[in-house]
Order: structure tokens, then C-alpha cells, then sequence
């Protein structure tokens, strides 16, 4: 079976078979290592540079997006001074991209 | 194709592949050392490294989630290994052209990315979820450039009407240098440096090599990995290397050698192989080892900053000088 759009294709059934041939590969691989360690020890605490990890500490998941606030400070700032807080003026700019896209649809 | 004829073809990729990428990774190695004015490892020493591993204990931390965390490093594997068989070898077609094209490999190349941010959080280290974080922010900054330049040559050869324009084979066989014109031929430039500044981010070398970061958070989304999970990461790695730097030069630089010179056949094919694997190493050696002994890491905003701005723009600016080639050549 192939998946075809005219101008892109792929058949998922062929991937699948190399997907199981290439990992009964790295399952044979992974057979050769040592699958052993000292359960129930110290080993199996993670790594924090030698201090405990602290029942139910972790990394929040509002941090993913700093990287991304910092990097477009200048810009989230510009586009939050927009922000005015009236339905219609959020009525307006969809309107306003919705032109804009249909335009270049039409044009392209 | 006949199915067996098929098969001995991917074994010969994925064997050659295999240890063509080690020979690579030792010599990146070995020449980050020499510009450093170290000595370096040996050349066999990415070999040595995995056999190490396999001798390592495979410790499992009790704060993962451990099928997630053991399935994780297969799942990059898998990927990696896959994807080498949709690439162009030298003047030959990939292995399964029939049966994906451009916008398949891409998603392949995304899965180890994806894969190791799973293994991340998987693991429940605080050290490794604030890698995973990293590598997902660096991965929605890059991809954008990323998908630009490969839409943009593939767009571009659909209005010449050669296709079908996503499958790389048509891609390779039918380098868009030159069926542009002059602003045309400025667009790929833009979108060949796009794609050559992406390249060491998908890679996470430095200067991109945040989510691991090993003197800030200990190796960040691999620090729990240990024994074979670490060698099947590192096995991904390798063959991840070459399948972007293929895909570079399919996408940008896929002449042969063998036509110019006039040698056809089998012999023929063999030059074209071994002209194929130079531009890989070129590529690798551009791209990987001369931009990380160049450059010292950057911080994550940095990385966002780099890839959603200047980037960007630089790939969106060779897509529009593409549409305008259009306009102005037609066709």
C-alpha cells in the first residue's frame, strides 16, 4: 500500500516491516550488553550532583517556554502592547488575517 | 525491484552506513582534537566506545517510567537506522524511493530528537527534564528553517514540472542549480546556509549542544542513561549524522563525478560512491567538527533566538527569491 498526494508518497506497511527488521537489529544489540545493576540501591537514585531528590520535586512544565519568552521578549512585548482586551478588536485582526490569507491563496 | 534484491541492497546500506559512520564520528573526533592541537582518540575509538557501553551496567533510576525509559533509545535507533535507506547513494536511487520520499525523512530525522526528550522526561531526573525541555524548545526553533528549504526546492521543482517533485531520487537526479535563474540561484544559496546552520542542531553538537550540556546539567536528557540504552542512543547518533549530511547533499550538492569524466557502468557507479561519501565527509566536516571547535555553546534563548529570527528569515528570503525566479524565468 503506498500514500500518494501527486507530488509526495510513502507506504507506512513497508516502514513497519523495516521498522521490526531494524529493531529486532538493536533488540539483538541490546541483548549483548548487560542488562544488570544493583536494584534497590543507591545506583538507582538519579543523578543530582550528590544531593537527594526530594519526594515529588520536579521541573514544571511552564519551563519549556523561557527559552522561547526570552529569545521573542522584544516581540511578545509588541505584540502584548495589541492585547487591548475589546472582542472586537480581536474580531477585527482575525477578519484582517483571513484576508490576508485568502489573498495569497488566491494569488498563489 | 524484486523483494530480494531489495533486501540485499539494504543490508549492503545499513552494514556500509554503519561503519562509514563510525569511521566519520572517529574522524570528527580526530579532527576537532587536531584543531584543538590535541593528538585525539584513535579512529576506532566510537567503536571502542560502544563496546565499553555493552560492558556497562543498564541501570534503570526509580523515579522513570521504565518501559518509556528502555523503549525510548530503540525508538531513536529505529528511526535513524530507517531513514538511511530513503537517502541517494551517490548516483543511485534510495533503496525504498518508491516508498517514501522527502517529507517522510524529516519526520524520521525528528523521531531520535523526540525520542531522547522522551527518554528525559521519562526518566524523572531533574537534570534530564530540563534537557528534554531544551531539546524541544531547540527542535520547534529549527524545524521551521528545516521544512523552507526542503519544501522550497521540491515547490520549485513541481513548477518545472519534473516530479514527483517530495521523491529524492527525482530531487537528486535533478539538481535545481541549474534550471534556476541568477535570483534563483541566490535563493538555494540562502536555503543551502539555512539548512548547513540547521545541521549541527539537529545533531545537538555544539555550539547547540544544550540539551546535554554536560559541565551545566551532567549530560541533561541522557544523564540517567547508562550500558546498552546509552550505545543504542550513540548508535542512533552516528547513523543520524550521516543521513543529515546526506540529505544535504541531495539536496543541494548531488552531482556525480563519474558523467563528467565519462566513465559509465559499474565503475561508473563505484566513483560516484566514493565521490558521495567526500561530500558527506565535507559536509560533516563543515557543518560538525569546524563549527564546534569554533564555537562555544550557546544559551537556549540564544539557540530560539538564532533559529527564529535570523534563520528563518534567511530560509524565508531564499523562498521568495525562488518564487520570484518563477515569476521572472516562468515555469
Amino acid at each position: 500500500m503506498r500514500i500518494g498526494s501527486g507530488e509526495g508518497f510513502w507506504s507506512p506497511i513497508v516502514w513497519a516491516i523495516l521498522a521490526l527488521g531494524v529493531l529486532a537489529i538493536g533488540f539483538a544489540i541490546w541483548l549483548q550488553g548487560r542488562r544488570t545493576y544493583k536494584r534497590g540501591t543507591e545506583q538507582e537514585e538519579p543523578f543530582l550532583s550528590g544531593e537527594r531528590l526530594p519526594e515529588g520535586a520536579g521541573v514544571g512544565a511552564t519551563h519549556l517556554y523561557w527559552g522561547f519568552a526570552e529569545a521573542l521578549k522584544p516581540l511578545l512585548m509588541r505584540l502584548g502592547a495589541f492585547h487591548s482586551g475589546f472582542l472586537g478588536d480581536y474580531v477585527g485582526w482575525l477578519l484582517v488575517l483571513l484576508v490576508i490569507s485568502i489573498l495569497v491563496v488566491m494569488l498563489g | 525491484m524484486s523483494g530480494l534484491n531489495a533486501l540485499w541492497q539494504a543490508i549492503l546500506v545499513l552494514v556500509g552506513g554503519g561503519a562509514i559512520g563510525f569511521l566519520y564520528k572517529g574522524l570528527d573526533r580526530k579532527l576537532a582534537a587536531r584543531l584543538q592541537g590535541r593528538i585525539g582518540p584513535p579512529l576506532r575509538q566510537p567503536v571502542l566506545d560502544v563496546v565499553k557501553l555493552l560492558l556497562k551496567e543498564n541501570v534503570v533510576p526509580r523515579t522513570a517510567v521504565p518501559w518509556l525509559f528502555q523503549a525510548a533509545p530503540f525508538l531513536a535507533f529505529v528511526a535513524a537506522v530507517t531513514a538511511l535507506l530513503y537517502l541517494p547513494v551517490g548516483s543511485l536511487s534510495p533503496v525504498l524511493h518508491s516508498y517514501g520520499d522527502l517529507v517522510l525523512l524529516l519526520y524520521l530525522l525528528a523521531i531520535p530528537a523526540l525520542a531522547m526528550a522522551v527518554g528525559g522526561f521519562a526518566s524523572g531526573s531533574p537534570y534530564a527534564v530540563v534537557g528534554a525541555q531544551r531539546e524541544i524548545v531547540m527542535m520547534m526553533s529549527y524545524e521551521f528553517p528545516l521544512a523552507i528549504a526542503a519544501v522550497g526546492i521540491a515547490w520549485r521543482l513541481s513548477t518545472l514540472g519534473i516530479g514527483p517533485s517530495f521523491s529524492l531520487a527525482t530531487i537528486a537526479a535533478n539538481p535545481l542549480w541549474g534550471l534556476v535563474g541568477p535570483l534563483g540561484w541566490i535563493g538555494l544559496f540562502l536555503l543551502f546556509v539555512a539548512l548547513l546552520v540547521v545541521t549541527p542542531a539537529e545533531l545537538s553538537k555544539i555550539p547547540f549542544d544544550i540539551p546535554e550540556a554536560e559541565t551545566e546539567i551532567a549530560g541533561g536528557l541522557l544523564v540517567e542513561y547508562s550500558g546498552v540504552n546509552l550505545a543504542l542512543f550513540y548508535l542512533a547518533d552516528v547513523i543520524k549524522t550521516l543521513v543529515i549530511a546526506g540529505l544535504v547533499v541531495a539536496l543541494f550538492i548531488p552531482y556525480g563525478i563519474a558523467a563528467p569524466l565519462g566513465i559509465a557502468g559499474i565503475g561508473g557507479k563505484i566513483l560516484d560512491i566514493l565521490f558521495f561519501l567526500v561530500k558527506l565527509f565535507a559536509v560533516i566536516f563543515v557543518a560538525v567538527t569546524v563549527i564546534r571547535v569554533a564555537f562555544a555553546r550557546l544559551k537556549v534563548d540564544q539557540v530560539a533566538k538564532l533559529y527564529l529570527l535570523p534563520t528563518t528569515l534567511i530560509s524565508l528570503a531564499g523562498l521568495l527569491l525562488l518564487v520570484l525566479d518563477k515569476v521572472v524565468m516562468g515555469g
